[in-house]
Formats: structure tokens, sequence, C-alpha cells
């Protein structure tokens, strides 16, 4: 992070060095669009501080799009979100489409396919972020791909193969739909979570300097619905399944080193702090931005640009 | 002679007329100011339009017949030591900084941007968390609500702000900004808020980039029409207009005339 510091030296406010706003952070002449790139438009987004990259990984709404769209709006309205600032980004059309997706979302008159990212949509997101002490400056690119994506790569060897960004994610956040643990929906996650992360460790396209991350989401709809008067045994049951979930996550990508987060449907939606609780939110992001392991420069080659290998 | 070329933009209804408007005034009819204009202009005809109209309480945006002007130049003398000032600047429509949304190029635009030196923009509060169609906030919902799908007129307008900020900082060989934030008037200035303070609480996100991307910043409260024109307060504009109030500029508790952003 040496050279980051060096680059935002003398940002510390309105009565600083004006001229040392370091034209890095400036905004890039050449993208003209802001919607979410491709992996191919990807050196389009730095400058030339290593990006720090986060990979959503899931099923048909599952909610990636939802909580990307919820840390977005949160930053939008606060201006920061867990000691981080959003200073800018290449794709605010990206974001405004998920924060639409979003707001769409909760209404059940909306069609399925209206309310997701589609297969062919681009998917990295991006967020340029300058810690609340202008001390450390983090280009943060997001992967939010379809849901339909991975559920084909869980039974296509070349949608795994061909994917750049495994091995060069700083995380992976690998999604459960708590309401898809129940006994209908559960065989067909575990078949399909099976057919992925077979798939992924077959290539090998994990390594251990990835952080790994597994975001339960929508937990807090089974326990409204209990509230409201059904048998707890239904939440006895989602546990089961979720440590039989935890489990086959061990059992496939051979680690255990996994960070298990719980996300609230309830905090995506709302997004404020309800009762003085914290944001179930905020754990997850704050790991996001937590000191990581650079990638190594031969994990970027062919990718981003050179400037940003030299500080893998 | 200084020469100073001011790009002046913002989104539809934004306040950018008014202040050309209430400027030409300023400079040429109001007794107390930071600059004055004095030397024979062969034609004058759009500024004239303009004060004749921001004079007679009409609403700027919605004046039939005020065209765009893309060079108005207006030659100024500093009232304190008689230095003298050249200011060019454009009067375009909102639209066509609304387009730069839709449309990669814009030629004409880019060519005016590229010879200023700073850049006013001009930006209205708006609800933050309404996604409307700009300018169609009186448009009836959609009866079926499906129907409703995303298009780049449903940006958020702190997003939309965003982008075109943007989209002019490409255009701009220049890394100043002085940002208005237009109708002050509407809003208490007694708690001794300044604008850029009330920026960062109520748009926190377009305020982060408008500090983060240009170098020298300046975010001022503006009243450049000096009141909502209606029945119960036109006379009392009436009387702010012939002690020279009507318009002002407010910066940490201080009120400036139109004129001050040329010193900065």
């Amino acid at each position: 992070m040496e050279d980051n510091e060096a680059l935002l030296t003398g940002m510390m406010g309105k009565g600083g060095n004006e001229q040392s706003k370091s034209a890095d952070l400036s905004m890039k002449s050449s993208i003209l669009s802001y919607e979410a790139k491709s992996e191919n438009d990807i050196n389009a987004i730095f400058s030339d501080v290593a990006p720090r990259l986060v990979m959503l990984v899931g099923f048909n709404d599952f909610g990636k799009s939802t909580l990307v769209a919820s840390i977005y709006h949160q930053f939008l309205r606060k201006g920061e979100f867990c000691g981080w600032k959003l200073i800018d980004s290449e794709t605010w059309t990206g974001f405004e489409r998920r924060a639409f997706l979003r707001r769409v979302n909760d209404d059940s008159s909306m069609e399925e396919s209206t309310k997701r990212t589609i297969l062919r949509e681009s998917y990295l997101l991006n967020m340029n972020l300058i810690g609340n002490d202008d001390s450390t400056y983090i280009p943060l690119v997001i992967s939010d791909r379809a849901g339909e994506y991975y559920k084909k790569s869980s039974s296509v060897d070349d949608n795994v193969l061909s994917d750049v960004f495994y091995p060069r994610a700083d995380h992976i956040a690998f999604f459960v739909d708590e309401t898809k643990l129940e006994v209908k929906y559960f065989g067909a996650l575990k078949n399909q979570y099976k057919g992925l992360l077979g798939k992924i460790q077959k290539f090998n396209k994990i390594t251990s300097r990835t952080k790994i991350e597994i975001v339960f989401t929508k937990g807090d709809i089974i326990d409204a619905a209990i509230k409201a008067g059904e048998p707890k045994e239904r939440r006895e049951h989602i546990d089961e399944k979720k440590d039989e979930i935890k489990q086959l996550f061990k059992e496939m990508l051979l680690r255990e080193d996994f960070n298990y987060i719980d996300v609230n449907s309830k905090d995506t939606i709302d997004n404020e702090n309800i009762d003085g609780r914290i944001n179930s939110l905020e754990p997850l992001f704050k790991y996001w931005m937590s000191d990581t392991d650079p990638a190594t420069p031969d994990l970027l080659d062919n990718w981003v640009n050179k400037k940003i290998k030299q500080h893998g | 002679m200084d020469k100073k070329n001011c790009f002046i933009a913002g989104l539809p209804s934004s306040g950018k007329s008014t202040y050309i408007a209430a400027l030409w005034w300023t400079v040429t009819d109001r007794e107390d100011k930071i600059y004055k204009h004095e030397k024979n202009m062969p034609n004058t005809e759009h500024l004239d339009n303009l004060k004749n109209a921001w004079l007679g309480f009409e609403d700027l945006m919605r004046t039939p017949g005020l065209k765009e002007a893309e060079n108005i130049s207006i030659e100024l003398t500093k009232v304190e030591d008689g230095s003298e000032l050249s200011l060019s600047f454009p009067d375009l429509k909102g639209e066509k900084f609304y387009n730069l949304h839709y449309e990669a190029e814009q030629p004409a635009l880019e060519k005016i941007a590229s010879k200023a030196d700073c850049l006013f923009y001009f930006m209205r509060e708006f609800e933050k968390d309404v996604y409307k169609e700009e300018g169609e906030d009186e448009k009836q919902e959609p009866e079926n609500e499906s129907e409703e799908t995303f298009s780049d007129k449903k940006y958020n307008k702190v997003v939309s702000n965003i982008i075109m900020l943007k989209k002019l900082k490409q255009m701009l060989s220049c890394d100043k900004i002085i940002f208005f934030i237009s109708a002050w008037d509407t809003r208490s200035v007694s708690n001794g808020k300044s604008a850029e303070e009330w920026l960062k609480k109520e748009y926190p996100a377009l305020y982060n980039v408008i500090y983060y991307n240009f170098k020298e910043v300046y975010i001022l409260g503006i009243s450049a029409q000096g009141g909502s024109y209606n029945a119960e307060n036109l006379a009392e504009l009436q009387k702010a207009s012939d002690i020279g109030m009507r318009a002002y500029i407010y910066e940490k508790e201080k009120l400036y005339d139109m004129t001050y952003p040329l010193t900065l």
C-alpha cells in the first residue's frame, strides 16, 4: 500500500495542498458509458492502483444484486459506509440498474425475468473508495454475474475453466438463500453447488490467498414466518441444512477457513440500522475491505495493465 | 486585460439562465457591485432579453423565445482598482447537457468547454430517492407497474448530476469548479451552515465526487431569482430589486453580488 499512500499524500481535506490531489484519481477520459463492465474493459476502470476484487457467486434470485444495490444505496445516501467514502465510480449506470431492480424486487407484481441480472449483461461494478482518514485509496471491483451463469457453471466445464475472475479475486462470496434450504429446494441447491465447487476444485481455480465467505441470505424471512405462527422446527431444519452446506464447502474446496455471514433481507431492503442494531451488511463489507494478500503479478497478467501488476 | 472563460452548465431548470440575467443586471444596473460593465457592446439582445424577463418576474425556464447563445462576451471593470476583465460564457439549454447521458460525443459542446478555465455548475435541490423521468415530475405513474423497465432516464438525480459532471470533466481542460446551489433563499440560512456543509450533508456522494475529482472547488449558495414568483411575493421582490438585494450569492454567512464568483 506504500504507493497508494504516496498517491494520496496531501489529500487531507480542503485546507491541504490542492495541487496534490493526484491526477491519478481524476475521472478517466476514455470511458463514456457508466454501465457495468465486462472483463475485457477492466483496464479502463483503473489508474495505477491495484483493485480489490470481490466475486459474488450464487444462483438465481439468491440476493447478489440486491446486496450490491443496498451497499451502493448506503453510499449514495450517506456518502460513506463502514469507514469508507465513495468518491467515484466508472459504473454508475450499472449500480443504478441494480438499484432499480432492488426497488422492483419488492414488487410481487413484477415478472421474475425483469428482476434479475440477465446472462448477457456486463457484470463488473466499480466503487472508488477512500478511507475516512483520507489515507488509503482502494478501487473496489465487484463481480455480480447472473445466477444463470453459475447454474450453467455447475454443469459446464468451460464456464469455470475460462472464468478469469476466480484466481484473481481477493474475496469470493458464495451466496446461499436460506429459503432454498427447505425440503422442496434443498436437493437441487446442493447438487448445483456440488457441481460448481467440483469444477472449481478440479481446475484449481481458487488459490489459498483468496478469502472465502459463505453468505446466508433471507434468513429473517424464515424467522418472521415462525414469529407469525409457523412451527419452530422449520428453523431447526434450516439450521441443519446450513451446517450441511458448510460441510459441503469444506469437503469440496478442501479448506476450512470460511467466514460465515448472515445477511438479513430487511437490511438489504430498508438499509437502516433498525433499533440501533448493526446493519448486517457491515460485517461483510468490512471483511471485504480488510487487508488482503495482494494478487501476484502473474495472476493479473494479460488482464489488468502493467502498472497495476507492479503493485502486486 | 485578464480574460476569463466560464463554462456554465447544469441540468434543465437548474438556474443557469437566471444567473446570467441577474449577472447582466448586476453589472449594468446595480449600484454597489464588485465588477461593472461600462464599455459599449454592439449587440446585447440576448442579455437584455434575459434581463427584461428577470425584471418582469418571468420564469426564465418557461419564457418563450429565449434562445441559446454559444458565446457571450462581456467586458468588465473592477470597481475597486479599475482592472479589466473580459468574460466569455455560453448560455446553453439544460437539455443539451442532459443529452450527455445518451450521446457519446458532442463536438460543439466539447469545443466550447475546452476553452473554459472554470466550470460554473448549477444544481437545484431535488428529492433524493425518487426515480422519476427527467422533466416529467407530474406525469402519472404507469397503471400497470409490471410495465416499468429501467432506462437511463430513471437515474437518481444525484447520479444524473454526477454523470454529467464526469462527462463535462472529460471535456474541460481546467480543473476548477464553482458549484452553485440554486434557490438558496428557499432554505434557512440562519443556522450559519455554509453551502458546502449543506451539500455535504444533503448529497454526500455528490459532494465526494466533486471534492475528490476537481482540484479547485468552491461551493456557493445562490438566489438569482430572489424568491418564488407568486402574487404574494412580487411586491417584496420588487422592493428587493429596487435596493439591489434581490439576487445574491451566499458563502459563509455573507452575501455577495452576482460578480463575486468572478473573483474566485
